[in-house]
């Protein structure tokens, strides 16, 4: 069956090594220490402004090179590619029921994905909440990867009453 | 929509996975069509009446729930 925007089979192999090593850069920064050339990179921020949010006389500069810290971006870049490698990486087998259960499950995991936020702005306060940020970058694609999978492992796991 | 695969199956006598086979698809795509839990494509309910050489009203009914 000829599927739109879903990617040849092995990118899920692709994905699943981008997770693993985004996970293994996230352990080494948070648990050895910094990572050699990403703690302290020169890079090219398109837009860089330094106001937090208790001031708002920021200074906003473009297009400037810059010394930074670019361990969280890399480890999220990852993140985020894997993710979507391996929910949006075609079946072997993917027919026309495969994809029902595809947009069914995305359609899950965007409603579960979005009434959690709800109830992380409701419970979660103060600067904390920018976690909750963090992980709802992915959590999408990984509710989607979780029901998908375990919708086919469903039905693929059907009595032989099939004669 | 209900449908008649299974005894059509079993007139032919072939499994849900050698159907599957003959119209390329997955065993769990006739698994659910035959027990109503998916209404297939225009396209594979042809080819699901080719495998059986009778048209696709003999294989596919309306019910009563289809007719709102």
């Amino acid at each position: 069956m000829k599927t739109k925007f879903l990617l040849p089979p092995k990118f899920k192999s692709v994905g699943w090594i981008l997770i693993g090593v985004s996970l293994i850069l996230y352990l080494w920064a948070n648990l050895i220490g910094d990572i050699p050339f990403l703690a302290n990179a020169k890079i090219l921020c398109i837009y860089y402004s330094d106001a937090n949010l208790w001031k708002n006389t920021a200074a906003s500069k473009f297009f400037q090179l810059r010394q930074t810290d670019i361990q969280p971006d890399i480890i999220g870049i990852l993140l985020i590619l894997g993710c979507l490698f391996v929910a949006f990486s075609r079946l072997k087998f993917e027919d026309e029921y495969i994809m029902k259960i595809r947009l069914e499950s995305l359609v899950w995991a965007t409603c579960v994905n979005f009434i959690l936020l709800i109830i992380a702005i409701i419970a979660v306060w103060g600067t904390d909440f920018l976690v909750v940020m963090e992980y709802n970058m992915v959590t999408i694609l990984i509710l989607f990867v979780i029901r998908f999978y375990y919708v086919l492992f469903l039905s693929r796991k059907i009595p032989g009453n099939e004669k | 929509m209900k449908n008649n695969i299974r005894v059509e199956r079993a007139i032919l006598n072939i499994t849900q996975e050698e159907l599957a086979q003959r119209i390329n698809v997955s065993r769990q795509s006739i698994h659910a069509i035959e027990n109503g839990k998916y209404v297939p494509s225009t396209i594979l309910a042809l080819k699901i009446a080719g495998v059986f050489r009778k048209t696709v009203e003999e294989i596919f009914q309306l019910e009563e729930s289809d007719t709102g």
